[in-house]
C-alpha cells in the first residue's frame, strides 16, 4: 500500500495551460473575466480495531471561469476537464450565460491595487508530504486507537479512525493581468471509539489533530487517551430541571459560537439583511471582555493564506475590540455594495481568534457557580436573521464551583444578541490548532431545557 | 438504454487490472454530469452558472478492506493506473472478473415528461421572476427575495466484477425561494424549496407563486411568534416534512455499516421490538419522481421498498454490497455515493413512517399542552447512543387540544429508541416532503426524500427559551 503514487493526468502544467487559455478566450470574446483554479493530491486511510479498512487516493483539479459582460452582467462555469476543447466550451458558455444576467453595478474584478499576496512567508507547504511513509502514518493511527481502547475497560469498540494527507495548489488569475498562486499541505488523524456500560448503553468519544506540518500533529498517545476519556465521561449522566442558568462553554463549544459570529458579520448576509448584525457596524455587540482578531498571516496555521479566493491581499483585522464591531468580513462584491473597505474575505474568515483572558479553569468554575459546563452541542438551531439560537447540549452540572455529575439530553436556548452581551468571563486557555479558536467562556442568559 | 460512458471491453480490462493482486470484488463507476443554476435576487438575474463533471472511480474489496482511487482523465493508460492503485489493497494471486453482460429493462422512476435540458435560459429566468415578483407583492414587509433554480443531468455507468454492466441517466431539479421580512428592528427569514428527479412537469403541481407564498408565510408568521417553551412535553408532528424525525431517530441507526461494526444503538436487534406497534418504517427507492428515487443504486443494485420496522419489530438494515456480504444478507439497493470521487456507503432513499388509523384532528384534541411542529431546518444523530435532534422552524403551541400561538424556532431532542416507543398515535394522512433534503454522512451529500403522517410523540425535550 505504500508503493509510490502512480502519476495520473491532471498535471500542474495542464492546469496552468488551461488558465492561460481561458484568459485568452475571455479576452478574445471581448469581456473581462477571472479564473479560479485548484489542483490537489490527497491520500486517506481508515482503520478499525487495528486493521486497515479503506485506502483512498485522489488527484483532482478544477477551474471556475467567470465572465463579466457589459454592465458587469456576470456568469460562471466550472469544469474538471482541462482539455483545450473543454476549456473553450466553458468560456463560451460563461459568456453566453452572462447575456442572460442583468446589469450589476457592484460586480466586477477586484481593484488591481488590492490584489497580490501578503509579503510574509507563511510556510505551510511541508516537504514531508512528498516523502510521507504511509505505513508509518497508518501505524500511528492504529497506536492511537489502541491507546483509546486500552484507556478504560468500557471502551470496547471502534467506530472509525482515519489519517489523511493532502497537498493543494490554488490559483486566481484575471484579464487584468493578476496571477496569484498559493500552495499548502494538510495532515490529520483522528480516533472515534465506542464505550458500553453495564446497562448496555453506548457512548461515543472522538478526538483528532490537524496541522499544516506533519511534525506539528499531536502525539498518538495524547489523541488516543483523549478519545477514550471522551467516550466514558458521560456515563452516569442525568438530566436537569429546566430553567435559566449560567453556562460555561468549553473551548471547542465556544469556538462553534465564534464560527456563528463569523457568519453573522459576513458581507453577503449584511447586504441581504439576513443577519441580526446588519446595522451593527461600529456598535457594541458583545461584552467588553470580547476582542476578536482575524489573522490570515500566522505562519503555518490552518486558516492562514497570503490572499483570499479572488486574489485580494490578506491582512490582519480586529473584528471586535472590547465588544465593539469594527469591521464586516467582505468580498470585493459586498465591499462595493456596502461601501465598506476591502478586507480580503472572499471565502470567509481565516484564523478567527477570540483573545484569551486571565481566568483559569478553577476561576471559570467559581464564576459559573451553579450552572452547566457544556462540552458538546448538537444540532443546527441558529437563525441568523433574528438571532434565535437553540441546540442540544451535554456536559456536566456544576454547583458551588464544583463539578457534580454528567448531563445529557438537555437543550440550551437563547438569543445571539443576549449571548454575546452575556459573556461574563473569558478563560486563559491557549489558542489551539483550529482555524477558529476561542478560550472557554462563562455566559449568562441561556435557558436550559431538561427532564428534571 | 443510454450509451455507456466507457466501452464494455475497456470496463472488462479495468476490472482485470483492479483484481491483478486478487480481491473479492471490484467495480468501476464512471460519471458525467452537467449542472445548470440561476440565482435571482432583487428582481434581477444575479448570476448564472453551469458546471461539468467527468470522472471514473475504481474500487477493490478484499475481505472488509476497500481500496479506492479515481481519475478525471479517461485515457486508457490513466484508467489502468487508477485501477492498479485501487488494487494495491489486496496482496494475492490475480482474480478473474466475470464477463460483463448488459443489464436491460431497468425500471424508470424519474418523471421526465419535459426534461429540463430542453428548457431555455429565458424560460428558466421567467420562472424565478414569477416567484420573486409574487413574494414582493404578497407582503409589504418583504425586503429581500432570493430565488434559485438548479437542475442537473447525470449519466453513470457501473461495471462490476460479477459481470453486471448498467448505465442510468438521472435528472434532478431543485428550486428555492428565500425571503427576509423586516418590521422596525425585527428581521425574520422564511424559505421553502422543492423538486426531485423530475423535469419542468414539477411546476404544474407546485407553481413558482405557490413557493413564494409559502416562503413569505413562514417569514411573516414569525412577527407574531412568542418564545418557545423549554422542557419535556408532548409533540404533534405535522405530515410531510416531519419525516426528518424518522430520518434521524431511526434511519441512520439502521444503516448497515454501523450495524455490522456493532456501533449503532440498534445493533443486533433484528427481530426484536424496537418501537410502539403503531410504527412501520419503510425506505423506498422507487417513489416516482422523488428526490430520493433511483433506478439503480451506485453499485448496480435495483432498489425496492425495504421494510425496516414492521408494527414495531425491527426487520432489517439498509445494506450496500460490502455490508450485505459481511452480514450474509441480500443487498437492499442502498449503496450510494456523492460522486465518482467517493466510495459507496449505505444511505437512505425515501424514508417514511407508514400511515396509521388515527384522525389527525383527534390526535391534536387529545393534547392539553404541547407543541405542533410543522417545518424543519435540519437535524443530526449520535449513532451509538441514538440521541438525535432537529431544528423546528415553524411550530405552534397546543393548548387544550387547539393550535394557538406561533413559536420562535427551537431545537427538539430525543433518544431514537426511546422516542419510537413513545409514538402513541399515527394519523392516516401520510404525505411525502417536497424534494429539498440532502443527507450528509462521512463527508458525502446525498439527495433523499422523507415523509410522515400526523404523529403524536408523548414526550420530547423542547429547546425553547421561555
Amino acid at each position: 500500500m505504500s508503493a509510490p503514487t502512480v502519476s495520473t493526468g491532471a498535471s500542474l502544467d495542464a492546469v496552468r495551460e488551461a488558465i492561460d487559455l481561458a484568459l485568452a478566450e475571455l479576452k478574445r470574446a471581448g469581456v473581462a473575466g477571472e479564473v479560479a483554479a485548484a489542483r490537489s493530491e490527497s491520500w486517506s486511510a481508515q482503520v478499525r480495531l487495528g486493521e486497515l479498512e479503506t485506502v483512498q487516493s485522489a488527484v483532482t483539479r478544477g477551474l471556475r471561469i467567470t465572465a463579466y459582460a457589459s454592465g458587469n452582467r456576470h456568469a460562471s462555469t466550472t469544469t474538471s476537464d482541462t482539455d483545450p476543447a473543454a476549456v473553450r466550451r466553458a468560456v463560451a458558455t460563461a459568456v453566453e450565460l452572462a447575456g442572460y444576467a442583468d446589469a450589476d453595478p457592484w460586480a466586477g474584478l477586484p481593484p488591481l491595487a488590492e490584489t497580490g499576496v501578503a509579503a510574509v512567508d507563511l510556510g505551510g507547504d511541508d516537504p514531508a508530504y512528498a516523502t510521507l511513509d504511509r505505513d508509518a502514518f497508518v501505524e500511528r493511527v492504529i497506536s492511537a486507537e489502541k491507546t483509546a481502547l486500552g484507556s478504560d475497560p468500557r471502551v470496547t469498540n471502534s467506530h472509525r479512525s482515519s489519517a489523511s494527507a493532502a497537498r493543494g495548489r490554488h490559483w486566481y488569475a484575471s484579464t487584468d493581468g493578476v496571477l496569484v498562486e498559493r500552495v499548502g499541505t494538510r495532515f490529520g488523524y483522528s480516533v472515534v471509539v465506542v464505550a458500553r456500560d453495564a446497562a448496555g448503553e453506548r457512548q461515543t468519544g472522538g478526538y483528532g489533530t490537524r496541522a499544516r506540518r506533519l511534525d506539528a500533529l499531536k502525539p498518538a498517545d495524547a489523541v488516543g487517551r483523549e478519545a477514550g476519556q471522551r467516550a466514558v465521561r458521560g456515563f452516569g449522566w442525568r438530566s436537569v430541571p429546566s430553567g435559566r442558568f449560567p453556562v460555561l462553554f468549553d473551548r471547542e463549544v465556544a469556538s462553534e459560537l465564534l464560527d456563528t459570529l463569523a457568519s453573522a458579520v459576513a458581507g453577503g448576509a449584511v447586504y441581504r439583511g439576513s443577519t441580526f448584525l446588519a446595522k451593527a457596524l461600529g456598535t457594541v455587540i458583545a461584552s467588553p471582555r470580547v476582542t476578536i482578531v482575524d489573522d490570515p498571516l500566522i505562519p503555518e496555521a490552518l486558516g492562514s493564506r497570503p490572499c483570499d479566493g479572488e486574489g485580494v491581499r490578506a491582512r490582519t483585522l480586529t473584528v471586535v475590540e472590547d465588544g465593539r464591531l469594527g469591521t464586516f468580513l467582505v468580498s470585493a462584491y459586498s465591499a462595493r455594495r456596502l461601501g465598506h473597505p476591502l478586507t480580503g474575505h472572499d471565502g470567509g474568515s481565516s484564523n478567527l481568534l477570540l483573545m484569551p483572558g486571565s481566568a483559569t479553569r478553577d476561576d471559570l468554575l467559581r464564576e459559573l457557580g451553579t450552572g452547566l459546563l457544556v462540552t458538546d452541542l448538537q444540532g443546527m438551531g441558529v437563525d441568523l436573521a433574528s438571532g434565535t439560537w437553540s441546540k442540544g447540549a451535554s456536559g456536566f452540572w456544576v454547583e458551588g464551583g464544583h463539578v457534580q455529575f454528567p448531563v445529557q439530553e438537555v437543550t440550551l436556548a437563547g438569543n445571539l444578541r443576549e449571548m454575546l452581551a452575556g459573556i461574563r468571563t473569558v478563560g486563559d486557555d491557549p489558542l489551539d490548532e483550529s482555524a477558529t479558536s476561542s478560550p472557554s467562556l462563562v455566559i449568562d442568559g441561556l435557558t436550559v431545557g431538561g427532564k428534571g | 438504454m443510454a450509451q455507456h460512458l466507457l466501452a464494455p471491453d475497456l470496463c472488462q480490462r479495468l476490472l482485470s487490472a483492479a483484481l491483478s493482486r486478487g480481491g473479492d470484488a471490484a467495480d468501476v463507476y464512471a460519471e458525467r454530469g452537467t449542472t445548470r443554476s440561476l440565482s435571482f435576487e432583487e428582481g434581477k438575474v444575479k448570476s448564472a452558472s453551469e458546471s461539468a463533471r467527468l470522472g471514473v472511480g475504481i474500487r477493490v474489496l478484499s475481505g472488509e478492506r476497500t481500496g479506492y482511487a479515481f481519475c478525471e482523465d479517461l485515457d486508457e493508460a490513466t484508467l489502468l493506473a487508477t485501477a492498479q492503485r485501487a488494487g494495491q489493497i489486496a496482496a494475492g494471486a490475480p482474480a478473474t472478473p466475470a464477463v460483463l453482460s448488459e443489464h436491460v429493462g431497468l425500471p424508470q422512476r424519474y418523471l421526465v415528461g419535459q426534461p429540463m435540458d430542453r428548457v431555455g435560459t429565458a424560460e428558466r429566468v421567467a420562472l424565478l421572476r414569477r416567484a420573486s415578483e409574487r413574494a414582493f407583492a404578497r407582503d409589504a414587509r418583504v425586503t429581500w427575495v432570493s430565488c434559485s433554480l438548479a437542475d442537473s443531468d447525470t449519466t453513470v455507468t457501473i461495471a462490476t466484477s460479477d459481470g453486471l454492466l448498467v448505465t442510468d441517466q438521472r435528472p434532478m431539479l431543485r428550486i428555492n425561494v428565500s425571503v427576509i421580512a423586516t418590521s422596525g428592528e425585527r428581521r425574520e427569514r422564511g424559505g421553502t424549496g422543492g423538486g426531485g428527479r423530475i423535469g419542468l412537469d414539477y411546476f404544474s403541481k407546485r407553481s413558482p407563486e405557490a413557493l413564494a407564498d409559502e416562503a413569505v408565510r413562514q417569514a411573516v408568521m414569525l412577527f407574531d411568534a412568542i418564545d418557545c417553551p423549554a422542557g419535556v412535553m408532548p409533540v404533534v408532528l405535522a405530515p410531510a416534512t416531519s419525516g426528518i424525525l424518522i430520518h434521524e431517530a431511526v434511519g441512520h441507526g439502521l444503516e448497515a455499516d454501523f450495524n455490522r461494526k456493532g456501533v449503532s444503538a440498534y445493533s443486533g436487534q433484528v427481530g426484536t421490538r424496537v418501537a410502539s406497534s403503531l410504527v412501520t418504517v419503510i425506505d423506498d427507492g422507487a417513489v416516482l419522481g422523488d428526490r430520493g428515487a433511483i433506478n439503480v443504486d451506485d453499485e448496480g443494485c435495483v432498489p425496492l421498498a425495504t421494510t425496516l420496522i414492521e408494527n414495531g419489530v425491527l426487520r432489517g438494515y439498509l445494506n450496500d454490497r460490502l455490508s450485505a456480504r459481511v452480514m450474509g444478507v441480500a443487498p437492499t439497493g442502498n449503496g450510494r455515493r456523492e460522486s465518482y470521487a467517493k466510495v459507496p456507503i449505505p444511505r437512505m432513499r425515501v424514508t417514511y413512517l407508514a400511515a396509521g388509523e388515527h384522525e389527525p384532528e383527534d390526535i391534536l384534541r387529545g393534547v392539553s399542552r404541547g407543541i405542533y411542529a410543522v417545518n424543519f431546518g435540519g437535524g443530526s444523530v449520535d449513532i451509538a447512543k441514538g440521541d438525535f435532534n432537529f431544528n423546528v422552524t415553524e411550530a405552534y403551541l397546543i393548548e387544550n387540544g387547539k393550535i394557538t400561538a406561533p413559536l420562535r424556532s427551537a431545537t427538539l431532542i430525543g433518544n431514537g429508541p426511546e422516542v419510537l416507543r413513545r409514538i402513541s398515535k399515527v394519523g392516516h394522512d401520510l404525505q411525502l416532503s417536497d424534494g429539498m433534503w440532502t443527507c450528509g454522512k462521512d463527508g458525502q451529500g446525498c439527495p433523499v426524500g422523507q415523509g410522515l403522517p400526523t404523529t403524536l410523540v408523548d414526550e420530547m425535550t423542547v429547546g425553547g427559551k421561555a
